[in-house]
């Protein structure tokens, strides 16, 4: 189907061909990179419309040969899990660039242009099946999001993006030795040597070397996702961005870590992965309490958002890890809720932004009287990232919940614990930026067109996620139930080696 | 002598002949003007180029010159390349004036020298290739020698290059005592019980290993880097380290596989050395000819992980890695050379603030080949990295891949500054305005290549299979 080789590579054509001609042209720079991006965004919910599954769960597979002499090939697939992600990515591409209409105020055709590559980045990491065209995408999206960092960030932004690059980089790179390890063990095994994803899903490894492939893969997503000790060029990244980069960040690229988890870690290295759940499921408690109690404490709130999600990622590992129906259900379906919901947060910090000129909570306060449409649909994301019922979130940390349930009480006891942290904080910050004594007296001028639509749209995600996520789970009954058959093909004896 | 053997000398002799003719040229009564000589001299380039294509594979000359298609693509990267060196000292604004007749035959003569070397079966040729190569090089580095370090430099250069010419003729003689023939095949068949011929390899492998800068024979690569006319540093830096490699590879991995095996250990830790000390000296570098000099150090610990796999997918990223490295390297210089002041290089890193955000297509050209030299996919030097360490994990150097990866890492960390420089809000003063054509050509195909030999390796890869 050639039809996802036009997903990946519609934005980067659209980077192209705006970078070439769109210098000091601002607004038709504005224009194409929103004409791009719907072009996309349609295109995804075209091919949500026309799929139907094969009997493996893919509804489109493309398979081009790419180095043969390698076995490499430009292999792309799309099922349940991928889809949802690249519908989440289509749908935060017109968002972005609908938020940085004016808050970019230089070069915007190099801006739109590195944006619509790091859109391609990401899909791409979601449609890759070949390894090494994953790891293309899965580096491809660093570098324009490293210039998103550092050329159009906030005062520390050079910083921010050198930790990111190098934090990321690291990881992958060990993933990179662990893809060529698997590669050449499953040319020995079988004298095909290829990156073919379905067919090193055959492979039959020895429990050592498996377990030192699964961490080298492990590494490179948990820095993406992050997990807890090595999380610490999240903030910085998130605070230091543009909008729309915050956007993408939280939006999408701790999504691809998650999803490498999903796609690679568990289904390759089905019994070192269950020898590893109770500790990656301790890693994701871990970040679930870390992320909420240390975003109790932020003053700035982009920082306290950014916390917030190494929280809601710590629900997402839970989830995958917990390995059972409930929990990859929730995992996913929170992936996706927590990208619309933080996306949507990220854009109301920059718009408050640009009408106050701070994003610190003692210097706001009061201004539900004079922004009310802006502090009404605030109000709606911060009940949905605090998980209230009817609301996005909640079903997928429901499900989660229930999942981890029937695994560990306790664990699910410490989960629910977290979310308490978080109505508290999300609470606090509600309070300390809108309600109140207004503190600064200037003209507000509340959403105009252009931001409601925006907000609008994602706010109707939030709501379908959270009123009738039936459409969203039916895709994920295939490859879910896949995921748990890999599980229970893992001999008994090996389980709790590591309990 | 055969009519076939006249072709086959073809790409030799004619680089050699026009340096010649240009020579003769220079002492014609009248005045010729730098035009004439120029284009006289990139004919002659360009002849050669299409001389190798009447190669018939596989070949010889005597048993002096193996022709195969390894020599006829290094053959034709060379003549190109040199003429895309010459393409770059015309737009090099503080010799502009010196380009006399000399300067060209030198780069001719060197070039004739390198295409020997790719292609020498005889310790003998390869020799006089190497020294083809060395000798104008010394005069090339001291060019224009009022310049600061100029005539520094050259000695410098022409004292550790004799130096490694010394080790280089000690093996050869070794290798004569053991086999009492010269010829890369005949030493082949008693290599196995020939017990000083491993001696006499690592002999000529330290000469080598001076002439491409490996750890720890790398001390001149920075001084030299800096004191040489930008154009010339590229020619050493990309070409010149090519054609010494890939007589390497000739030796070790075609002729003398028995070999090749013996010394594995010792190239794993060169490779090892090499990667550590370049990177890590590179990483506060200041001054942009140095850092390259000593992230060149590096690479050449990438090639050598390759090499030290022992395995034939190790032979064919080692070729592919040399090819992608020149031209990353040319690229980079372009840049340098387009950048420069009227008198002397911008080195500092200081100089090229925001030099990037004014010249788009010279930063972004410079950027994409950083990037490549970090091995960023998908250009052409993440899949040689992707190459040489996987076939380091297929023999098993799992240690060494690990090693060779987080310097990878750690070098993303000096290629971004350069790249953060050149992108920054503050400008440097820029000086003179910027009107040369040839570097920009440059930078343009060289940008093409990283990005097309990134995307479609098996263009390269495919040429070097065995039909």
């Amino acid at each position: 189907m050639y039809w996802l080789s036009v997903l990946i590579f519609l934005p980067v054509l659209g980077a192209l061909w705006i970078g070439v001609i769109g210098r000091n042209k601002t607004d038709f720079t504005r224009w194409a990179a929103l004409a791009v991006t719907s072009t996309e965004l349609l295109i995804a919910l075209g091919l949500w419309w026309n799929a139907a599954p094969n009997a493996e769960g893919y509804y489109y597979l493309m398979r081009v040969p790419w180095i043969p002499a390698m076995g490499i090939q430009f292999l792309l697939g799309m099922d349940g899990i991928s889809l949802l992600l690249v519908l989440l990515t289509a749908l935060l591409g017109p968002v972005a660039v609908l938020v940085s209409w004016h808050a970019i105020k230089q070069n915007w055709s190099a801006f739109a242009a590195l944006l619509l590559a790091t859109q391609t980045g990401i899909m791409g990491v979601f449609l890759s099946l070949d390894l090494v065209l994953f790891y293309v995408f899965w580096e491809l999206m660093l570098v324009p999001m490293y210039f998103l960092i550092g050329l159009w960030g906030h005062e520390r932004r050079l910083y921010a993006a050198y930790k990111f690059f190098l934090f990321t980089l690291t990881g992958s790179l060990l993933m990179l030795i662990a893809i060529l390890g698997l590669y050449f063990i499953h040319g020995e095994q079988t004298g095909i040597y290829t990156f073919d994803y379905f067919e090193l899903l055959q492979i039959n490894l020895p429990g050592k070397t498996e377990l030192w492939l699964m961490l080298g893969f492990f590494v490179a997503f948990a820095v993406k996702i992050p997990l807890f000790p090595i999380h610490s060029w999240l903030p910085d990244a998130h605070t230091e961005a543009p909008t729309a980069g915050s956007i993408f960040l939280a939006g999408l690229l701790l999504k691809t870590g998650a999803y490498g988890l999903l796609r690679f870690c568990l289904p390759l290295f089905p019994e070192a992965s269950l020898d590893f759940a109770p500790i990656g499921m301790t890693l994701g408690v871990i970040g679930i309490l870390y992320g909420a109690l240390l975003a109790l404490v932020q003053e700035d709130m982009k920082r306290l958002i950014a916390y917030s999600s190494i929280s809601h990622l710590g629900f997402v590992v839970f989830g995958i890890y917990a390995w059972n129906q409930e929990g990859l259900n929730g995992a996913v379906l929170l992936m996706l809720a927590h990208g619309v919901t933080t996306g949507a947060m990220f854009a109301m910090i920059g718009m408050l932004q640009e009408r106050s000129g701070t994003r610190l909570l003692t210097q706001l306060g009061g201004l539900l009287s004079p922004l009310p449409r802006l502090a009404s649909l605030l109000l709606l994301f911060t009940l949905s990232a605090m998980s209230m019922p009817g609301l996005a979130n909640f079903i997928g940390e429901f499900l989660v919940l229930a999942g981890v349930f029937q695994i560990s009480a306790g664990f699910a006891f410490a989960g629910a614990l977290g979310i308490i942290t978080g109505v508290v904080y999300l609470l606090w910050m509600y309070q300390r930026a809108m309600l109140g004594e207004i503190t600064v007296q200037r003209l507000w001028t509340d959403l105009n067109r252009r931001e409601t639509v925006l907000l609008g749209a994602l706010a109707l995600a939030v709501l379908w996620l959270g009123l009738y996520p039936a459409p969203f789970l039916d895709n994920l009954q295939i490859p879910v139930t896949a995921l748990i058959e890999a599980k229970n093909a893992v001999p008994t004896g090996s389980i709790n080696a590591l309990r | 002598m055969h009519s076939a053997d006249l072709i086959n000398l073809l790409p030799y002799l004619l680089p050699a002949t026009g340096g010649l003719v240009i020579l003769i040229l220079s002492i014609w009564p009248k005045r010729v003007s730098t035009r004439f000589l120029s284009t006289t001299a990139l004919t002659f380039l360009l002849l050669g180029a299409t001389a190798t294509l009447l190669w018939q594979v596989p070949g010889a000359v005597g048993s002096l010159l193996v022709i195969d298609e390894i020599s006829r693509i290094f053959t034709l990267f060379f003549m190109l390349g040199a003429a895309a060196i010459m393409l770059l000292s015309f737009g090099y604004a503080p010799i502009r004036n010196e380009l006399h007749e000399e300067y060209l035959s030198l780069i001719l003569f060197a070039t004739s020298g390198m295409a020997l070397l790719v292609s020498s079966n005889n310790l003998v040729s390869a020799f006089v290739g190497l020294e083809m190569l060395a000798v104008p090089l010394y005069a090339l580095i001291a060019w224009q020698p009022t310049r600061y370090g100029a005539i520094e430099g050259g000695i410098k250069y022409a004292v550790l290059a004799s130096f490694a010419a010394a080790f280089f003729l000690y093996g050869v003689a070794l290798a004569y005592a053991s086999g009492g023939t010269l010829d890369l095949a005949e030493l082949n068949t008693i290599a196995s019980s020939a017990s000083l011929l491993p001696v006499a390899i690592t002999l000529i492998l330290i000469g080598i290993g001076f002439k491409v800068a490996l750890a720890p024979f790398h001390m001149w690569a920075p001084d030299i880097y800096q004191a040489a006319p930008s154009p010339i540093t590229a020619l050493f830096a990309s070409l010149s380290k090519a054609a010494t490699l890939v007589f390497l590879i000739r030796l070790l991995c075609l002729q003398l596989p028995l070999i090749w095996e013996a010394l594995l250990p010792l190239l794993w830790g060169i490779a090892l050395i090499s990667m550590i000390v370049g990177n890590l000296l590179a990483l506060h570098q200041q001054n942009l000819k140095r850092l390259l000099a000593y992230s060149s150090v590096a690479h050449l610990g990438y090639i050598l992980v390759a090499l030290s796999a022992g395995n034939s997918a190790g032979r064919d990223a080692a070729i592919y890695y040399a090819v992608t490295l020149a031209i990353m390297n040319l690229g980079v210089f372009a840049v340098i050379v387009a950048f420069t002041r009227r008198d002397q290089d911008r080195e500092n890193l200081t100089d090229y603030r925001g030099l990037g955000r004014r010249y788009p297509v010279l930063g972004i050209g410079m950027g994409i080949c950083l990037l490549a030299l970090a091995g960023l996919p998908p250009t052409a030097g993440f899949m040689a990295k992707l190459f040489a360490f996987g076939a380091a994990i297929e023999a098993g150097n799992v240690i060494l891949a690990i090693v060779a990866v987080i310097n990878t890492a750690l070098a993303f960390f000096y290629y971004l500054r350069v790249i953060g420089v050149l992108f920054s809000e503050e400008e440097t003063a820029v000086g003179t305005s910027l009107t040369a054509q040839g570097p920009l050509m440059v930078i343009i195909i060289a940008m093409i290549l990283v990005i097309g030999l990134g995307i479609f390796p098996q263009w390269l890869l495919g040429l070097l299979e065995p039909p």
